[in-house]
Formats: C-alpha cells, structure tokens, sequence
C-alpha cells in the first residue's frame, strides 16, 4: 500500500511524500501522531496475532491475514492515537484481549492493525462493582472480589486467561449464567472509543457494542456487577438430561458432563452440576466438578475441533439424544433460559464434518451458534446501521458478528451440506 | 508439541511483564512449529529467551505438555547453532576457566569453612554447597553444615574440589559445559566414596538427581547416588524445636517445587522450627517464580526486577515478618527486591531460620 502523507517538519516547512505504510508509519511516528506507542511491526512475531484458539482447515485459513502491525495501548490516549492513525491511513483495527475464543473474533480477514490490550489491564473493586480495564483477567478480579467478600455474578470458564473487554465483546455466559444471565446483563456501563472520541454507554445503548465483537468501537473499560460472595454448594448426580433441566431453578451454575468428557477426566457416566449460592446439598463429586470449572480442556492432549451452540431449554434434551449419535465428548452449560452445548472432537477429517453437524442439528432444534466472529453472523439492520454512521470507512473489526465474510459464508453452506 | 492455543500459559511471568506474543509460551510452541531454529533472527531468539524457566506453563498447560523439559531442548540447540545470547556463553566460558560461574578461585571455595571445623571429615555422605552458597551467600552453607552437626549427621564436604554442578549451563542451553562439570564432580564423589549427596540448593539438588542420570547412561557410568535436598532430609529428621511463633510466608522455589514436587517437606520443617506459617496468595505449584531463574537475570534485568517486586510485594501482603525460601537465588533475589523496593520483609533460607531456632 502506498499512502500519500503530508508532513510537518519542525521548521514548519511542509512536505509531501509517496511511501509505502510502514514508511509513512515510521516517518509519522517521528513528528507527531503516534507519540510513544508501542507497536510491533516484526513480521514474525505479527504473525502470532492471526490466530485464536479456532482451527481452521488449511483452505480456510489462507483466507485470514497477517496484520501489519499490533499496537499496544497503555490510556485511552493511545487508544485515540492508533483510532486516528486508522482513520488517516484508511487501515481496520481489530481489537484483541486474550484471544482465548475459537469463534475468530480477534482474527484479521483483512490487512490490519491489531489493537491488544494486555497493557490496559487495571481494575478497582468498589461497593457493589467493579471498574475493569479491556485488559483486566476475570481470574484476578475474582480473587481481588474475594478478598472484599464480594465475588463476579458470571465469569467465563476460561477466567484463567480471558479478559474483560473480550467476554464483553462476546457477550458470553459461563459460570454464574443460570442465576445473573449473560455478562451483558450484569454490566452497569462501558466505555468505548470510536473515530468519534470515547463514550460511556449504559441501558439499552449499551447493547450496539456488547456482543459486537468491536464491530462498533473499542471497548476500553466495564463497570461489572458483583454479588455477596456466598459460599458456592455443589452437588453432582448421574441423570438423564431431561430430568436435570427440571432441577435447574435457583440454580447458580449447572453443567451436563457426558460419559465421554467424563472420561477424559478418568471418570465414568455422565454427571449433572447443580451449584447454589450459600444452600443446597452438595457431594465430593460436586466438589471436583465445580473446582475444575476453570479448566475445561485440561486432559485434551490433541488439537481438538470444536462446536459451540446455543439451544433453547425446552428442546436441549432432544437436541442431546441426537447429538449422542454422533458426538462422545460434550459438555452442557446452563443459562435462564438456554443452554450451550460445547462438543469436542478429535482433530481427524471427518471431525470437521461433525463439527458441522452439531450446527445444523441444532439449528433444527432451534439453536445457532454460540459466537459469531468470523466465524458466523446474524443479520441486524439497526446495527448495520448505526456501524455505518460510526465507521463508514468500515474499520472497525471489519466482516465480523453482523457482516457477512468469505469464511462465514463457506461456514454457512458447509454446514447446509454436512 | 500439540499446542491447543487455549492461552493459560499467558500466567506465565514474563509474558505478563513483557507482553508480546512470541514472548508467551503459546507464541513460543507457534513460531518453533513454523520456523527451523536456524531461521530464527536474534530479535526471536530473544524473545524464546525471555523465560524464567519457572515451569508455570506447564502447571497451568490444559494441554499437559512437557513445557520446561522442552524449553531447555530448544535452547540446547539455539546453542548447537550458534544462537546463544552473549551473557549466557560468557558465564559459560568463565564456569569452564574457573570451575564456577562467578570466575572465582576454586580455592575460595573453601572460605565458609575457615568458621567450621569440617576438614579431614570422612564420611559417605557429601554436603554439595553449590557455587552460591559457597562464594555469595555463605551463610546457607555454614547455618546447613551446623544443623548437620547438631543433629548428628556425618558428612564430609568437597572443599576445592567441588565444581559447579552445571545447572546454569543446562538451563540454558549449554550441554556441553554441564557434562564437564559432571565428569569433574563423578570423578572426585567416585574417589571420596560418596554414596548420599545432600544439597542446600534446589538448582543442584534438580541437576545431579535429575539431569546427572542422564548424563551418566549417556555417559555409560553407573550413577549410584542417593541424592537429598535438606529440606527433605530435615523433614525426616527434625523435632517439634521451636515454640517463638514467628511468623513466615514460604516462597516456593521453581526448582524444588515445580520441578521436584516438594512442596510439603519445607512447610513441615517451617511449622517444626516453631514458625506459623501464612501462605501468599499464589503458592505451592501456581507459585510465583522470583524472577531469577533459567539465566533470565543474567540477561534481562530488568525483567528479572519486575517479577522480584511482585513477588516480595505479594510477600508483604501476607503481613509475615519473615520470608523463608528454600534456594540461595531466590533468597539473593528476594533480599535484594526487598531493600530495592523499601518492603521492609525479611528474606532468609530456610536452613538459616533453622539453625537459629537449634541455637537458642
């Protein structure tokens, strides 16, 4: 790419060049706009931010695209900063947390500037929240909460490792999901940054940015809410599915191990989860379900395949007993009125072929996928909308959530086929 | 390796001071898959260097794979192709003049025992001070040699003909140099007629238990050592002693804890010695390293200072007067961070705290 630049020399003498982007990068970044940045241009190392924890096919992944550079925030400045170098060299930002996902959210399908928030990884805990930065990991804000007696309404299973601003764009559940819902419920605002400047949301507006995958701007910080932390009664039984989705009121987290997964863990049947805050029975196998919630693929020692869909209550179980047929290792996870159905399988041919199977199966039991990324997306006419009056440049984390891409759209027919 | 990507390696201590993707092991595993080592360019070999060897990855891999055992693989043939980071051959060279990694005289070897009356002691059991101990902090050798004493135990020491046992050179990446040092110790422990090895430092207690077999079948020698950290052997032979209720926090040494899973032993001899122990928030195996480890300090400082102050900052936390560890480089690590940042905690080996308690 070649971008024609102008630049103002300190002697006020203006000067304009023809320069390839990385030159014109580094020319700016010598007068003024990027300041002190940090940025990584190794071509290398820009490598590593292609990927998340999905695994393309080989056809697939040629699609996706190195980044020319990462930027790495430390303030809102920065963030403004990279916005406005963006927004001048017409490059798209794909804002990236942990990228412990596997729905390709965080993965470039275009040349790129990745914006990676590790540095932006402050929180405070405050009466009945707490404020986290993008950056900030669920797992130390959970024990900092604790330490307060507080503790986080919902987290993600990958609270070891994710980040505040990723879940947030995700709209994701886990655990805690069954009594307080998705962590979208459970966010008083957010702050986001557009080509605009930076703005706090709350109430109904919030809902243009979480689960837009950055669609729509950056998000810089959540206020979360937190809940009395209550000690947590788990209590795990061998039954049937459509027994366990009776016992799931005043539930806090319940999960449906199936004798597959359960066998990788050394164990044997299938086990339904039932955690309640501070009642309720609870056993030892209760217990280690519950204390190894953070570790869903502990135990995995190949490259797994995985799918990931969302199920209305009332038809999990049929859904289930189909799945059966074809999947060994899967896990259940409840919300108020969903389930996600987390299948795994090992990385052969053929599991690609499975993998897609649970999607169409469920989408006939009314389901769809759990993420969207790049890997899906759902048709939204206001937020087609209101993006195009924010980014009509189309920047922001482009062909991601509610924009079609090539990899979706192959997804999509594949799974008509499969 | 069969990386899954999941990311929990992101824990590791030196990605989250300095984090960049090929600096976290997840980006490690990737760029090692794509690349040949030949065709890594000196910013990546940095970067596959910035590594405490701490063994955290491995702990919190979902994956289970054997991270640290192959992080010293890799970097044994960043050496075999002439990659190695200029301070690590340095030391290297320096150990292989010197027969210790501080270019010392051998015979200063022996100055912690001009206070002990220990030579021309025969016995089939060998104090194995370590080169730390020796020359740096020799109050571990003299306070480990002493309780040794007062519990009746026999043992003889090297003196000048003690050698570097070679962990710094295996850890990273200089094979070659650590199996001369093995060659030198078999020689002298075969000539003593040494049958047990105690150490006071988790380095060489890992190195001659765990690496010197290995050498040795390589070798083709027969390697018949019992091989003990004090703190095991304190375990085993300590009484309830103390009754002053101080109380301490316990850093766990990667090397002694990660690596060799003794985590209990030293807690035991701690709460024999009469001191109560709080625990820091990450402990046992999810133990924050002190940052001075897998020749992380020798190369990248100011990493190495980073993780020290979080490390004695979580220390401080626990309102423990004392912090006990169970390794000379994580006691010269953490005094050192200590007076650094004004904590205001006082680090000691365990062995010191020990001796102290049998003096009164």
């Amino acid at each position: 790419m070649v971008f024609k630049i102008k630049i103002v020399l300190k002697s006020e003498e203006v000067k304009v060049y023809n320069l390839q982007l990385m030159t014109a990068m580094r020319f700016v970044d010598s007068v003024e706009i990027i300041g002190n940045l940090r940025v990584e241009t190794h071509p290398k190392v820009c490598e590593l931010y292609r990927y998340d924890l999905l695994d393309l096919p080989p056809p697939l992944s040629r699609i996706t695209k190195k980044p020319i550079a990462v930027f790495q925030p430390e303030s809102d400045d920065d963030v403004l900063k990279i916005l406005k170098v963006a927004a001048k060299f017409k490059v798209p930002l794909i804002p990236r947390g942990a990228a412990s996902s596997a729905y390709g959210g965080v993965v470039p399908i275009k040349k790129s500037f990745v914006v990676e928030f590790s540095r932006m990884r402050k929180f405070r805990i405050q009466k009945n929240c707490v404020i986290a930065e993008s950056g900030a990991n669920w797992f130390e804000i959970e024990n900092a909460a604790n330490r307060e007696n507080l503790a986080l309404r919902v987290y993600p299973t990958s609270a070891f490792v994710s980040t505040v601003g990723g879940w947030v764009a995700q709209n994701g559940f886990g655990v805690g999901s069954l009594a307080y819902g998705r962590i979208g419920e459970n966010l008083e605002w957010i702050e986001v940054a557009d080509f605009k400047g930076i703005r706090r949301v709350s109430g109904e507006e919030k809902w243009r940015y979480v689960g837009a995958y950055g669609t729509t701007g950056l998000i810089l910080r959540a206020c979360v809410k937190l809940r009395e932390n209550k000690p947590i009664n788990a209590e795990a039984v061998s039954l049937s599915l459509d027994k366990a989705v009776e016992l799931l009121d005043g539930g806090y987290y319940a999960a449906y191990i199936s004798c597959g997964a359960m066998k990788n863990l050394g164990l044997e049947g299938n086990a339904f989860l039932i955690c309640r805050e501070g009642w309720g029975d609870k056993n030892a196998l209760g217990e280690y379900l519950w204390n190894r919630r953070f570790e869903p693929l502990k135990g995995i020692n190949y490259r797994p395949i995985f799918s990931e869909v969302l199920l209305p209550l009332e038809s999990v179980a049929d859904f289930e007993a189909r799945l059966r047929e074809f999947c060994k290792s899967y896990e259940i996870v409840f919300s108020k009125n969903e389930a996600s159905i987390f299948a795994i399988f090992d990385k052969k041919w053929e599991s690609y072929i499975r993998a897609l199977k649970v999607l169409k199966v469920a989408k006939r039991y009314g389901g769809k996928f759990y993420g969207l990324g790049m890997i899906s997306y759902v048709k939204d006419k206001n937020l087609r909308e209101f993006k195009r009056s924010i980014d009509p440049h189309n920047l922001l984390n482009p062909g991601k959530a509610f924009q079609p891409n090539l990899i979706s759209k192959i997804i999509k027919i594949a799974v008509m086929l499969a | 390796m069969n990386c899954i990507r999941c990311g929990y390696c992101s824990a590791c201590p030196v990605y989250r001071t300095e984090p960049i993707e090929s600096i976290s092991p997840r980006g490690k595993l990737r760029l090692l898959d794509k690349m040949k080592i030949k065709d890594l360019d000196a910013r990546l070999v940095k970067d596959i260097y910035k590594c405490s060897l701490c063994g955290l990855c491995e702990v919190v891999c979902q994956a289970e794979l054997p991270l640290t055992d192959y992080w010293e693989r890799v970097r044994e043939e960043l050496v075999n192709t002439n990659k190695s980071l200029p301070t690590h051959k340095k030391i290297s060279e320096i150990a292989l003049l010197y027969g210790n990694p501080y270019g010392a005289e051998q015979k200063d070897r022996t100055a912690w025992l001009s206070k002990l009356d220990l030579k021309n002691r025969k016995s089939n059991t060998l104090y194995f001070a370590g080169c730390m101990a020796s020359f740096r902090l020799q109050k571990i050798a003299i306070s480990t040699a002493d309780i040794l004493d007062k519990l009746g135990i026999e043992f003889s020491v090297g003196g000048s003909e003690e050698y570097c046992c070679g962990s710094p050179f295996l850890r990273t990446g200089f094979k070659n140099t650590a199996e001369k040092f093995f060659e030198k110790n078999f020689k002298v422990w075969s000539k003593l007629g040494v049958e047990r090895i105690i150490t006071s430092c988790p380095g060489c207690y890992k190195t001659i238990s765990r690496d010197y077999p290995e050498i040795a079948e390589k070798k083709r020698v027969d390697f018949n050592f019992e091989v003990l950290h004090i703190t095991t052997l304190l375990d085993k032979e300590l009484n309830y002693i103390g009754r002053d209720e101080k109380i301490a926090t316990f850093h766990d040494p990667c090397h002694l804890g990660r690596h060799m899973k003794l985590y209990e032993e030293p807690r035991r001899v701690i709460k024999k010695s009469g001191f109560k122990i709080v625990e820091m928030e990450r402990n046992r195996e999810y133990a924050l390293c002190c940052g001075a480890g897998g020749g992380l300090k020798t190369q990248f400082k100011e990493i190495s200072i980073t993780i020290g102050r979080e490390r004695i900052m979580e220390a401080k936390r626990t309102t423990a007067e004392l912090l006990l560890t169970s390794c000379p480089f994580c006691v010269h690590q953490l005094s050192k961070s200590s007076e650094k940042f004004n904590v205001g905690i006082k680090v000691l080996d365990i062995v010191e705290a020990v001796n102290s308690v049998l003096s009164k």
